[in-house]
């Protein structure tokens, strides 16, 4: 039987992985604190409704935080380092909605050893959000 | 060589976007002589930058060895041409 590849040989062009994940309210709270963005939007149903929303919409770079776990945390090893993010937020996202997340491996060059990432975040198969990773890989 | 040299500055000019967009510079003007380190900003990030902007451009692959040898941008120019042909 062949040996797994290993390294960055374990990386190929249209290689997939996705997750399942959920923010909650208090996880929209911590991030509140953490980065200091206390914009009703986010934290006060009322207001949300007056701009046309069901409840407070889910922090675009929450949201984006799962760029950062698939660099930092779902690839083959922890060699990656995050070196650059796109993402578009296309449809809004709401606190306990259950969402996903996949991402394919659209670029790698062996001379750079750089790794280009396109994700997507979904509920229920609608798009939300759209978004690249580029990260440069380091043994 | 006139159509080498011709080559050159085609290539030079659909590089300059690249090299001003990845090292920010709108006014950034490369020549075939110029290298890393007469540029502010080319760093190993930028250059990794540059090589995966210049691959999807070109739409040709680099190896390791390729890109560890160049000197300059005229040596990038001459691995194009020499991967174009």
């Amino acid at each position: 039987m062949a040996e797994p590849l290993s390294g960055w040989d374990a990386y190929h062009d249209g290689m997939r992985c996705g997750w399942d994940f959920r923010f909650s309210s208090e996880n929209m709270h911590t991030f509140e604190q953490l980065s200091g963005d206390h914009n009703p939007i986010h934290t006060d149903p009322v207001f949300a409704r007056t701009k046309g929303f069901d409840a407070p919409l889910i922090y675009g770079l929450l949201l984006a935080s799962q760029l950062s776990r698939l660099i930092g945390q779902e690839l083959p090893d922890n060699h990656a380092i995050l070196t650059g993010i796109t993402m578009d937020f296309i449809n809004p996202a709401f606190a306990d909605e259950n969402l996903r997340f996949d991402a394919e491996l659209v670029t790698k060059s062996d001379a750079a050893h750089a790794l280009g990432f396109k994700c997507r975040i979904t509920r229920a198969g609608k798009t939300l959000c759209r978004g690249t990773a580029d990260a440069v890989w380091r043994a | 060589m006139l159509k080498q040299d011709q080559n050159s500055s085609e290539i030079i000019e659909r590089l300059t976007p690249i090299f001003r967009d990845v090292l920010d510079d709108d006014d950034l003007v490369i020549t075939p002589a110029t290298k890393a380190d007469d540029v502010d900003g080319w760093d190993s990030l930028a250059h990794i930058h540059l090589v995966v902007s210049i691959e999807k451009a070109f739409k040709m692959r680099f190896t390791a060895e390729e890109v560890s040898s160049l000197e300059n941008v005229g040596d990038l120019v001459t691995l194009i041409i020499k991967k174009t042909d």
